[in-house]
């Protein structure tokens, strides 16, 4: 098993170089010089080749490409063309501040998916099931920012109990000392529980939109998948057993978990490249808008950055989903931990027959 | 002699877009305590249907519409889902036809037997897993104690479908409902499989309902037989009476398209391999004939 993992390991080792290479080809493909993004449309030769130099652009390829993949490899983003700030600290100062909304937001579309999806499955083709797949309809034709839009519209300037959309911080609230520059990590470490409770009051909205965004498709691909499984042999074969039916949806939900985890882990990949619109709507002050920020600015390392942080996030996320789906089907388990074993004697295979 | 089961009329539709489908006619027939009784007819007469109305495990569109099941005394048609949870299983055993697509994939054989324990309110512990082992060893699967730790894609064909057969008779149910139980496995496998389910009935004085489209298996297997057309019981009695002297003109093509006249013997148990061979419909097959009869 634990080679297993590390083949696994090894893969997504390999997997990432070709992200740091594509996240290098970037500069070349992006259309523009970024000297003259720099300096502006009137720049004078010299001082494109004065940038140039700065930059290293003027090096050749090998040179480039093979400092571009240690430095990134140690940790070193580049800095900001525009701010001159340094990338890598200022996603790991924004990426805390996304996380607190994505990970809620993401488990609040797990579960009311699932519940949801459970319930119309459950209630095919009743009032409850076409109840369901209409507001899904609805919900999937909606952008995630009319959606925010929509929350914002009812809950603060009809109903008057969310914030204004202004951040994570209200200029009232006492920034908390500096130690990693996470605010929120900030306020837990100095035990400053107000300012902490406010940021997550600040941050229902852009939660609820996340988890009203994906709780749609992520319902519908529970209702799905659970209608079919549902009529399959085998939970025939549950009920005819007299099984409760706590224990026949369970044995539903086994068949169907690799499915689901597959689709959670897409969600989340592509929740993250949505974080740009929500944040803006909300001015997070998260790596989404940021990112958006240096796209429209042509900011190539905060771009390559961006693209860097959301490689590796999905990619460590399909790593675990194909190690976890993998281990906990003993179908596949037991190929993956016994072939390689296997292999390595030459032994027969030991099934019983 | 009792009747383990009183199917009375029994009327089931499907519900689709297009309307109202019937899928069985009024069906009456009964089930005597320890006798195996074989229900057979071709794809789409309703032999499934019938099986699946009386243990109610019917999945929408389809619907009992009318008639009446009585089992151990009970109207099984008038039961609350909870009880009739408590029956299946437990009362009434059920054989799946294929083995790897009903049991669990991903759960291990002996927990699928505590599952079953737990829903029924038995207690799992060490002399209910003993129980569970033995009855392994009695359906024949080798190494049971290696079967109850593994997975059912570890076994093969016959193996997985014993390992079934012990899970519908766990319980110890009265009447066992097998619906195509071997059609899934080998013709070698097909006969030790149906040798160990009627040992198995027949010796614990249990009843058995079995769905087949082999008519080899009714003539080994079967006391009585119900032939089914297009949702109806068209000829119903003992297997003896229904082979050799068949009165529907359905039973009488069911029977040509298997065999001929001058090989009668074909039907003594233990050839349950060469009756599934039917031959292809020519206009003058039994079929018309009978489309004819029932025109007249």
């Amino acid at each position: 098993m634990i080679r297993y993992i590390i083949s696994r390991l090894v893969i997504a080792a390999l997997l990432l170089c070709g992200l740091i290479t594509l996240s290098f080809g970037l500069v070349s493909l992006l259309p523009g010089d970024p000297a003259v993004a720099l300096l502006g449309e009137y720049a004078t030769p010299a001082d494109v080749a004065r940038i140039h130099s700065e930059l290293g652009l003027d090096l050749p390829f090998w040179d480039r490409y093979l400092g571009y993949m240690s430095r990134t490899l140690s940790g070193d983003l580049g800095h900001s063309l525009f701010t001159g700030s340094s990338v890598s600290s200022e996603i790991l100062t924004r990426l805390p501040n996304t996380l607190i909304y994505l990970v809620p937001g993401l488990a609040l579309a797990l579960i009311v998916g699932m519940a949801s999806g459970t319930f119309a499955a459950y209630r095919y083709r009743r009032f409850a099931d076409k109840a369901f797949t209409f507001w899904i309809s609805i919900l999937m034709a909606m952008p995630e920012f009319v959606l925010a839009l929509l929350l914002l519209f009812v809950f603060y300037q009809q109903l008057r109990i969310a914030p204004a959309p202004i951040g994570m911080l209200s200029s009232a609230q006492i920034t908390p000392p500096h130690v990693t520059g996470s605010i929120p990590l900030d306020a837990i470490i100095a035990g400053q529980w107000g300012t902490f409770s406010s940021i997550l009051g600040r941050a229902v909205l852009p939660i609820v939109t996340m988890g009203l965004f994906f709780a749609a498709p992520f319902g519908k691909t529970v209702r799905s998948g659970l209608l079919q499984v549902l009529q399959s042999p085998q939970i025939e074969f549950a009920r005819a057993c007299g099984l409760r039916p706590g224990q026949v949806f369970r044995y539903a939900l086994s068949d169907i978990r690799g499915s689901l985890m597959t689709y959670l882990v897409l969600l989340f990949a592509a929740s993250l490249s949505g974080a740009a619109i929500v944040e803006s709507v909300f001015s997070w002050p998260g790596v989404g808008g940021w990112s958006l920020d240096g796209v429209l600015k042509g900011d190539v390392p905060v771009i390559q950055g961006f693209v860097l942080i959301m490689g590796t996030t999905s990619l460590l996320g399909y790593v675990i989903l194909d190690a976890l789906i993998t281990l906990l089907d003993p179908r596949t388990r037991s190929k993956a931990v016994a072939g390689r074993r296997q292999r390595r004697l030459g032994a027969t295979p030991t099934a019983i027959s | 002699m009792n009747k383990t089961l009183q199917v009375r009329e029994l009327e089931t539709e499907f519900h689709t877009p297009r309307g109202v489908v019937p899928a069985l006619h009024g069906v009456s027939f009964e089930v005597q305590d320890n006798e195996i009784v074989g229900i057979v007819g071709e794809s789409g007469s309703g032999k499934s249907t019938v099986v699946r109305s009386i243990t109610k495990l019917l999945m929408p569109p389809g619907k009992v519409s009318a008639g009446n099941v009585i089992f151990a005394g009970r109207s099984l048609l008038d039961l609350p889902e909870r009880e009739m949870r408590q029956i299946r299983g437990k009362d009434i055993g059920f054989i799946a036809q294929n083995p790897f697509s009903a049991l669990n994939p991903v759960t291990r054989i002996e927990k699928q037997f505590a599952n079953i324990a737990k829903a029924h309110g038995v207690k799992v512990d060490a002399s209910e897993r003993s129980r569970a082992l033995q009855l392994l060893e009695s359906t024949g699967v080798r190494d049971p104690e290696r079967v109850m730790r593994g997975y059912a894609h570890e076994l093969s064909g016959g193996m997985a479908q014993r390992v079934v057969i012990a899970m519908a008779l766990y319980l110890n149910p009265q009447l066992v409902i097998a619906d195509e139980p071997t059609t899934a496995l080998d013709l070698t496998v097909q006969r030790q499989v149906l040798d160990t389910l009627r040992r198995l009935t027949i010796e614990s004085g249990r009843s058995m309902l079995i769905v087949t489209h082999d008519l080899g298996v009714v003539a080994a297997y079967c006391n009585r037989v119900l032939v089914m057309y297009r949702g109806n019981i068209v000829e119903q009695g003992p297997v003896e009476d229904v082979f050799v002297r068949p009165q529907h003109p359905y039973t009488i093509s069911l029977l040509n398209s298997v065999v001929r006249p001058e090989e009668e013997t074909q039907y003594v148990p233990g050839s349950a391999e060469e009756a599934d061979t039917a031959e292809p419909e020519t206009p003058d097959s039994p079929k018309v004939q009978l489309s004819e009869a029932r025109r007249s």
